[in-house]
C-alpha cells in the first residue's frame, strides 16, 4: 500500500484583500443540483485565488487603496473599496506593495525587530515610523535620482544605433516607471514640494541650524489655479552634483517633463518644475522672484494637509495593512528559500460575513466537496484562518436590511462575527477543516494585556463555540501579535516654518509646531501566525531543518506535537519577542486549562543560544473531555489517517480494511509502526491503531491511541453497490 | 303574596292553665260553595208557646245566622204571632233586624200563614237569586178561633205552594221539635225542598243555626281552627291584598264571654251571643287576634269569610302556525291561536295574583260560553283558542272552588286582533345544493377511505436510478430514517439570511414527513410557499425518497427536476435544491449521514 499524502497544508483564508478582483464566490458561481465542481473550475479558482507567497498575493490581488478629492471641505478622502459613482478619471489608485511607505515601513519594522530579538519597550519604534515622513520620501528619491541621472548620462553619451544604448534605454525605463510612481498624482508630489521649500529657504539644510543670511530663492506654485501654488526660481544653485554635465540635465528634463504630461492630462507648470527640479534639480534655470513669506506659508499649508491626508490615509488602509502583514506573517513562517510542502494559501477575497451568508454557504460546501472529498488531495483544504473575530462572543451576522432600527450598539464593521464564525466551523467540521480563528485586533488583545489579565477572558468568549460538534475544529489563538504599540506609534512629519523679525526663516521649536501623526497601532492576528506555523511543520523539509535527523523524508508532520518535548523551543514563529514572558501564575492558568493556540514570549535557551522568537505555549482546540482541551495534532492525525485510509481501502471497502491494519509489513500499519521513531511519525512511540467492524451498522471504528489517550474515528464500510439500491 | 300562599289561617294559639292541648285542623280537598245571590227571610213565631223558654236561644241562634251571613246575602225578618208583629225587609241591616228580635214579645196565637205570606211578598231578587225562609217555630198553627186557625193553616198551605212554586225553600228550625199532629209547617218545608230542623233531634239551636248556614247557604268560607279549652286567642292572618270585609265566626258549645278582638281595619265590630261571636272586619289589615272566655271549657271552632272585589284578567299572546304547506307558488294555510293566561286580581292592583295559592287546583271555567277546566299553574290558567274566524273571546270562570267570596266576577272580552301572516318569500329550490354537497361529502369520505387505507399501507412509487421511466412501489414501514437534513435557505422573499439548520432524521418514526414540517421544526418561517406538499419517506438501503405533490414547487436531485407525485431516493451526501411556489424563496437540502456517536439523543 503505502500511502501518502503530499499536501497537508492548503490553508483557506476568509478575508477580503481586493474587491476590484475575482472573489471565491464570483469563481465558484451558481451550485444549484451540482454536487462538486468541475476541474476545469477549480484550476480557475486556484489560478486567482491560491498564493504561495507574500509576492504571489501582491501581484494576484493587488491590493489597492483608492484616493479623491472633496472639493467642499478641502480633503483627501480614501477608501478601500473603489467608488463606484466617481469617475475613474478623478480617482488615484494607490498600491499596497513593497513599495508602499507604510507597509515596506511595517515589514522592515518586523524583520528589524526579529534581526535585532529586543521586546517591544526596548525596540526603538520611531526610527522606523520615521519612514513615512517626507524628509525619508525625500531621500529615497535622491538616491533614485542620482542613479537616474548617471543612466541618463551614459545613456546621452552613446550614439544612436549603439546596443548598450538600447540595455540603457531599457534600464531608464523600469526607472522613469518608478519615479513616475511619484508624480502621478498630486498627493505624491507633497512630500516633494515640502522638502522642496525646505531646501531652499533653509539652504538645504534640513537641521535646526540658524543662517540669517538673506536667501535667493524661487517661487512654487502648484497650478495656474490651485492652492498650493509655489513658484521657484532658483538663481543659484551649488551643490555637490554642480559638475554634471548641462546639457545632459537639460535633456533629462525634457524627458520627465514630457513623461509628466503623458501621464497627467491636467498637469501644469508648478508640478512640472517640480518634477524636474526634484529628478534633476541642478538644471533649473528658470527665472523667478521669490515671496518668503508666501513660501512659509505654503511650506506650513502642505505639510499640515500633508499630515491631514496621511492621517486618513493610515485610518483607512490600516485594516487592509494588517490583513497584508497577517498573510506575510503567514508565509514568512516556511524559510523563503525552502522547498518541500511550501505552504499555499487560497484567499477567498470574500469576507467572513458573506461567505456564512446561508445562500453563499452551498457555495462553500461545494468547493469543499470537490477538494476534500476525493481521493486525490493535492488541493484539500486542511486550515482555515478566520481573523478578527468580535471579542462580543454574541455577535450576530449583520441582517441582509434592518428593517427596524435595533438598539445594537456602534459595532466595528470589519470584524467578524461570532455566528458567522459558527456556521463556518459547521462546514468545516464536514470537511475535516481546521479553523484558527483570532479575535479582534488592538490593545486588547496583546501579549501584554495576556500578561497582565490571563485567558480566562478568551475562555469566556469562545464559550458558545464549545461543546459543539464542530469545536474540534475550532482553534482559538492568541495573542495578537503587535507590529506597532498604540503608545509608540507617533510619526513626526516636521516642524512648522516660521518668518523671523528680520524676515529669515527657521523651523519653530515650539512643541505645538510640531506636526505629529499617529497610527494607533499596528497589529497581526495571532491566527495568521498559528496557521503558518502549523502549515510550515507539515512540512518534513522544515522539520529537517529543525531538528536534523529523526525526520521521515515523505510523511507530513501530521502528528508533529508541538508542545511535546522540546519541540516547541525547535519550531518557532519567525516573529520577535514582544514582552519579557508571562507570570508562573498565569502559565499555571493556561496549563491547567490547556486552553487554546497559546503563544508565548519566553525567555529560553534553545541548543546553547537564546531564544528571541515567540513560542508555541499551547496548541489546542475546543473539543474538550470535560477536564482539558484536546491538542491540535489529533484531530489532523485522525483527519490524515480517515483519509489515507479511504484512499487505500478504495473508500473504505471492509476487506481492504483489514488488510489496511494487517500485520503484514506492506500493510499501511506497518508501514507507519516502522517508521514510529521519527519527530513526523504518523504513529509516534506510544501509539497505537486498532478497529473493530460494526457489521450490523455496516461501521468501522478506529481506535487510535494517543500516548494512551483513545480517540475514535468511524467510518462506514462500503457496502454499497449500485445493484443494492432502489 | 307570600302571606296570601299561607292563605290558609294561621292559628296561633295561647294556652292557659286549664288549657287541653288544642287541635287544630286542616281543611283538606277542593270545595265548591255556594255563590250564588242570596235572600233570606227569618220568619219568627212570637206566640205564647215559643215564649216557654226561659234563654235567648231561639233569637239567639237567628242573630247566630244573621251576623254570620256574608254581604252577598241580604237578610229580611217577619215577626209574627196572632198577626203581623214585626217586619224587616229585604236589605235591611243586620243592627235593625237585631233591634227588632230584642223587643219581640211571645205572645198571643200563631197565625203561621199570614206571616209565611208576609214573609215570601218580602223576596226582590229575579230568579236568579236563591230564596230561603228560615222559619223559627215550634210547629204550632193555632188562632183563637178553630175557623181562623183553618183559615191560617190553609193561607199557610197555599203559601207554601206558592213558595215552592216561586223557588224558595222554607227552612224549620223546630223549636222543641214539633208536635205529631202539626204537619203543615215540616209539609211546607217538605213542600219546597227546604228542611226542618228539630230541635232535640237535631241538636240545639246553636248547632241547628249552624247546620243551616253550612248547608242551606254554604258560602265560602274557611275553617280556621278548632280548640277546645277553658280560653284562647285565635291568632288568624287574614290574606292580605285587597279583601274588602272579613269575617271570622266562632262556634262554642258553651258559653262564651269576654270575647276581645285585636285587629287593624277600616272598621270593625265585635257581636256574640251565648254560644258565638263573630268579628266583622271592614278592609282588615293583615291578621285580627281574638281571645275569649268561656263558662265551661268547651269545643270552639272558627271560620273565616273574606271577601273580594275581584276581577277576571287575560293576557293575549297570539300565534300563527303553518296548518297546510300551500301548494306550489301558492301561500301555506294558516291557523291563528290565541294563548291565553288568566288569572284573578283584586281589580285595584292590590293584589295581582289571587290564584298563587291554588297552584295546581283545577277551576272550571268558560271560554266564550264553551266550559272548560283547568289547572293554575304559576298563579295562572293557561288556555288556547283557534281564533280563526271570532271577533271577541268572552271569558268568565267560576269561583265556587275557592275559599274566599270573589262576589260576581264579570267576564272579561277580548278583541280579537290577529297578526298578520307571514309573507311568504319566493322558496328557493336548494335541491340541487344540497346534491352537490351530499356529492362532495361522499367523494370527501370516498378520500378519506382511501387515504386510510393508503396510510396504512403507506406505499411509495420510487423511480430507480438509472431505470429510466421505470418505478417500483414499497412498503413505506418496512423502511426506517437514518441520517440527518442540513437545510440552507439560499434566498426569501424578504432578504432575510437564515441561518443554516439541521434535523436529525435518524430515530424517527417511519411515515411521512413534509419539508413543511421539516421548516417549521427548524423555526424557520417561509410562509405559505407550498413546503407542505413535498414529502418525505424512509427508503431502502438508507435513502430518503422525496416526493414532489404540489403545483408550483421545483425539486431537483442533482441536476434531475423531480417528477411530480413520483417518489426519488436519495443518497447520503446527496443534495436537493427545491425553489418554493413563489418563485423566489430556495433551499439547499444536504442529506448526511450520522456516525454511530453521533446517534445518541441529543442532550439538552
Amino acid at each position: 500500500m503505502g500511502n501518502t499524502i503530499n499536501q497537508t497544508n492548503r490553508t483557506m483564508l476568509m478575508e477580503t484583500l481586493n474587491p476590484q478582483k475575482m472573489d471565491f464566490l464570483t469563481l465558484v458561481g451558481d451550485v444549484r443540483g451540482m454536487e462538486s465542481l468541475s476541474d476545469d473550475k477549480v484550476k480557475e479558482i486556484h489560478e486567482h485565488l491560491l498564493v504561495r507567497s507574500f509576492d504571489e498575493v501582491l501581484e494576484k490581488f493587488e491590493p489597492a487603496v483608492y484616493c479623491y478629492y472633496n472639493a467642499n471641505n478641502q480633503k483627501v478622502m480614501y477608501s478601500l473599496e473603489k467608488p463606484e459613482t466617481i469617475p475613474e478619471e478623478m480617482l488615484t489608485e494607490i498600491p499596497l506593495n513593497r513599495k508602499n511607505e507604510f507597509l515596506n515601513m511595517l515589514m522592515s519594522m518586523i524583520d528589524t525587530k526579529r534581526a535585532e530579538g529586543v521586546i517591544n519597550v526596548d525596540f526603538k519604534f520611531e526610527k522606523l515610523t520615521d519612514m513615512i515622513s517626507p524628509k525619508k520620501v525625500m531621500d529615497d528619491i535622491k538616491q533614485n535620482r542620482k542613479e537616474l541621472q548617471y543612466t541618463y548620462g551614459e545613456y546621452a553619451k552613446l550614439e544612436d544605433g549603439d546596443p548598450h544604448k538600447k540595455d540603457l534605454a531599457d534600464k531608464l525605463n523600469v526607472m522613469f516607471e518608478e519615479a513616475s510612481a511619484n508624480y502621478n498624482n498630486v498627493m505624491a508630489m507633497l512630500p516633494l514640494a515640502i522638502e522642496d521649500i525646505k531646501t531652499r529657504l533653509l539652504l538645504g539644510d534640513g537641521t535646526e541650524k540658524k543662517d540669517n543670511t538673506p536667501l535667493a530663492l524661487g517661487v512654487l506654485s502648484m497650478g495656474n489655479d490651485g492652492e498650493l501654488r509655489v513658484l521657484e526660481a532658483p538663481k543659484v544653485e551649488t551643490t555637490a552634483l554642480a559638475t554634471v554635465d548641462d546639457n545632459i540635465n537639460a535633456g533629462l528634463i525634457a524627458a520627465l517633463k514630457e513623461d509628466y504630461q503623458a501621464l497627467n492630462e491636467e498637469s501644469n507648470d508648478y508640478t512640472e518644475a517640480l518634477v524636474a527640479r526634484t529628478f534633476c534639480p541642478l538644471a533649473s534655470t528658470m527665472e523667478s522672484g521669490i515671496d518668503k513669506e508666501k513660501e512659509v506659508a505654503n511650506y506650513n499649508s502642505y505639510l499640515a494637509f500633508y499630515k491631514e491626508s496621511k492621517d486618513e490615509f493610515i485610518r483607512t488602509v490600516k485594516p487592509l495593512i494588517e490583513k497584508l502583514l497577517g498573510i506575510w506573517c503567514f508565509f514568512e513562517q516556511y524559510p523563503k528559500k525552502m522547498k518541500g510542502m511550501r505552504p499555499s494559501m487560497l484567499i477567498t477575497n470574500q469576507s467572513n460575513e458573506m461567505m456564512a451568508k446561508s445562500g453563499n454557504i452551498s457555495r462553500l460546501i461545494t468547493y469543499l466537496t470537490t477538494v476534500n472529498a476525493k481521493n486525490d488531495f493535492g488541493n484539500t483544504v486542511w486550515y482555515a484562518i478566520v481573523p478578527s473575530v468580535s471579542l462580543d462572543q454574541y455577535s450576530k451576522m449583520k441582517l441582509t436590511r434592518e428593517r427596524f432600527k435595533g438598539n445594537t450598539a456602534a459595532v466595528k464593521t470589519d470584524v467578524n462575527s461570532v455566528e458567522s464564525l459558527a456556521r463556518l466551523l459547521d462546514v468545516f467540521k464536514d470537511y475535516e477543516v481546521q479553523c484558527f480563528f483570532s479575535y479582534e485586533t488592538g490593545d486588547a488583545t496583546t501579549f501584554n494585556r495576556l500578561a497582565t489579565e490571563g485567558i480566562e477572558k478568551y475562555e469566556d468568549r469562545c464559550a458558545p463555540l464549545m461543546g459543539k460538534a464542530f469545536s474540534e475544529y475550532a482553534i482559538p489563538c492568541i495573542p495578537n501579535f503587535t507590529i506597532i504599540p498604540k503608545d509608540k506609534s507617533g510619526v513626526i512629519l516636521d516642524r512648522r516654518m516660521v518668518m523671523n523679525e528680520d524676515e529669515s526663516v527657521e523651523l519653530s521649536g515650539e512643541a505645538e509646531d510640531v506636526m505629529k501623526l499617529w497610527i494607533d497601532g499596528v497589529y497581526v492576528g495571532a491566527a495568521y501566525v498559528a496557521a503558518g506555523l502549523v502549515a510550515a511543520y507539515q512540512s518534513p523539509e522544515y522539520l529537517k531543518e529543525k531538528f536534523g535527523r529523526g525526520v521521515d523524508p515523505e510523511l507530513p508532520g501530521v502528528r508533529f506535537d508541538i508542545e511535546a518535548d522540546d519541540h516547541s523551543l525547535a519550531v518557532r514563529t519567525m516573529m520577535a519577542k514582544e514582552i519579557t514572558g508571562f507570570t508562573n501564575a498565569i502559565k499555571a492558568d493556561i496549563n491547567r486549562k490547556n486552553f487554546g493556540f497559546v503563544f508565548s514570549s519566553e525567555n529560553a535557551v534553545y541548543n546553547g543560544l537564546n531564544v528571541t522568537d515567540v513560542m508555541v505555549y499551547k496548541a489546542r482546540n475546543l473539543l474538550s473531555d470535560g477536564a482539558v482541551f484536546e491538542p491540535i495534532y489529533k484531530t489532523q492525525v485522525t483527519s490524515y489517517i480517515e483519509r489515507v485510509m479511504r484512499h487505500g481501502t478504495g473508500d473504505f471497502k471492509e476487506d481492504s480494511i483489514v488488510r489496511f491494519f494487517s500485520n503484514n509489513p506492506t500493510s499501511q500499519k506497518s508501514e507507519w509502526l516502522s517508521k514510529r521513531e521519527n519527530i513526523n511519525a504518523i504513529l509516534g512511540k506510544g501509539d497505537d491503531i486498532s478497529y473493530t467492524i460494526d457489521e450490523e451498522n455496516g461501521y468501522c471504528t478506529l481506535d487510535i491511541t494517543f500516548n494512551g489517550n483513545v480517540k475514535n474515528l468511524e467510518v462506514e464500510i462500503n457496502r454499497l453497490n449500485a445493484s443494492s439500491r432502489v | 303574596m307570600k302571606k296570601f300562599i299561607s292563605f290558609l289561617a294561621v292559628l296561633v294559639i295561647l294556652f292557659h292553665i286549664s288549657m287541653f292541648i288544642p287541635f287544630i285542623s286542616k281543611a283538606q280537598g277542593a270545595p265548591a260553595f255556594s255563590i250564588s245571590e242570596k235572600e233570606v227571610v227569618f220568619l219568627l213565631d212570637a206566640s205564647k208557646s215559643m215564649g216557654g223558654r226561659a234563654d235567648s236561644a231561639v233569637t239567639d241562634a237567628v242573630r247566630q245566622i244573621l251576623y254570620s251571613l256574608p254581604s252577598g246575602i241580604r237578610a229580611g225578618l217577619v215577626v209574627y204571632n196572632t198577626d203581623i208583629q214585626g217586619v224587616a225587609e229585604i236589605g235591611s241591616d243586620s243592627a235593625q233586624i237585631d233591634r227588632i228580635l230584642n223587643e219581640v214579645e211571645y205572645t198571643g196565637y200563631s197565625n203561621a200563614g199570614a206571616g209565611l205570606t208576609q214573609a215570601l211578598s218580602l223576596f226582590r231578587g229575579g230568579n236568579g237569586t236563591e230564596k230561603h225562609v228560615i222559619m223559627v217555630s215550634d210547629g204550632e198553627i193555632d188562632m183563637k178561633e178553630s175557623g181562623e186557625a183553618e183559615a191560617s193553616r190553609e193561607e199557610f198551605r197555599q203559601a207554601a205552594r206558592r213558595a215552592a212554586g216561586d223557588g224558595i225553600r222554607i227552612h224549620v228550625m223546630a223549636v222543641d221539635g214539633i208536635p205529631d199532629g202539626d204537619r203543615e209547617i215540616p209539609e211546607a218545608a217538605e213542600l219546597s225542598g227546604g228542611k226542618t230542623y228539630r230541635e232535640g233531634t237535631d241538636g240545639d239551636l246553636a248547632g241547628i243555626a249552624w247546620d243551616i248556614v253550612w248547608e242551606q247557604l254554604d258560602f265560602p268560607r274557611k275553617a280556621v281552627g278548632t280548640m277546645e279549652g277553658g280560653s284562647g286567642n285565635f291568632h288568624i292572618e287574614i290574606p292580605a291584598g285587597g279583601a274588602f270585609r272579613a269575617k271570622v265566626l266562632l262556634a262554642a258549645e258553651s258559653e262564651m264571654e269576654n270575647v276581645n278582638a285585636g285587629y287593624a281595619a277600616g272598621n270593625g265590630q265585635v257581636t256574640m251571643g251565648k254560644r258565638f261571636a263573630v268579628v266583622d272586619l271592614s278592609n282588615p289589615g293583615e291578621s285580627v287576634d281574638i281571645t275569649f272566655g268561656l263558662k265551661e271549657p268547651s269545643k270552639v271552632k272558627a271560620w273565616l269569610v273574606t271577601e273580594y272585589r275581584a276581577a277576571l284578567e287575560a293576557a293575549v299572546e297570539y300565534r300563527t302556525e303553518v296548518i297546510r304547506e300551500g301548494e306550489k307558488g301558492e301561500a301555506p294555510v294558516y291557523g291563528h291561536y290565541m294563548d291565553l293566561e288568566i288569572k284573578l286580581s283584586d281589580g285595584d292592583g292590590g293584589n295581582t295574583g289571587m290564584w298563587e295559592a291554588y297552584e295546581g287546583q283545577t277551576v272550571t271555567y268558560t271560554v266564550n260560553g264553551g266550559e272548560h277546566t283547568g289547572k293554575i299553574e304559576n298563579g295562572v290558567i293557561r288556555h288556547t283558542l283557534e281564533t280563526d274566524g271570532l271577533d271577541t273571546v268572552e271569558i268568565s270562570v267560576r269561583t265556587d272552588c275557592f275559599y274566599e267570596s270573589f262576589g260576581e266576577v264579570p267576564p272579561v272580552v277580548l278583541e280579537v286582533e290577529l297578526p298578520p301572516d307571514p309573507v311568504v318569500e319566493d322558496e328557493v329550490d336548494y335541491r340541487p345544493l344540497w346534491y352537490i354537497l351530499g356529492g362532495l361529502a361522499a367523494a370527501l369520505a370516498v378520500i378519506l377511505f382511501v387515504w386510510m387505507r393508503k396510510g396504512k399501507e403507506s406505499l411509495v412509487y420510487v423511480r430507480q436510478q438509472g431505470s429510466g421511466e421505470g418505478t417500483e412501489k414499497y412498503a413505506v414501514k418496512s423502511c426506517q430514517y437514518t441520517g440527518k437534513l442540513n437545510l440552507y435557505v439560499v434566498q426569501t422573499a424578504s432578504g432575510r439570511d437564515i441561518a443554516p439548520q439541521t434535523i436529525r432524521l435518524f430515530g424517527r418514526k417511519s411515515g411521512r414527513i413534509t419539508l413543511e414540517w421539516i421548516l417549521n421544526n427548524c423555526g424557520i418561517r417561509t410562509g405559505s410557499v407550498g413546503a407542505g406538499d413535498i414529502a418525505f419517506y424512509p427508503g431502502p438501503e438508507k435513502a430518503l425518497v422525496v416526493m414532489d405533490q404540489s403545483e408550483q414547487c421545483t425539486v431537483m436531485r442533482g441536476m434531475e427536476i423531480l417528477k411530480k407525485g413520483t417518489g426519488y431516493p436519495v443518497y447520503y451526501n446527496e443534495k436537493l435544491t427545491v425553489t418554493m411556489e413563489d418563485g423566489v424563496t430556495e433551499l439547499e437540502i444536504h442529506y448526511r449521514n450520522l456516525k454511530p456517536s453521533e446517534r445518541e439523543p441529543e442532550k439538552k
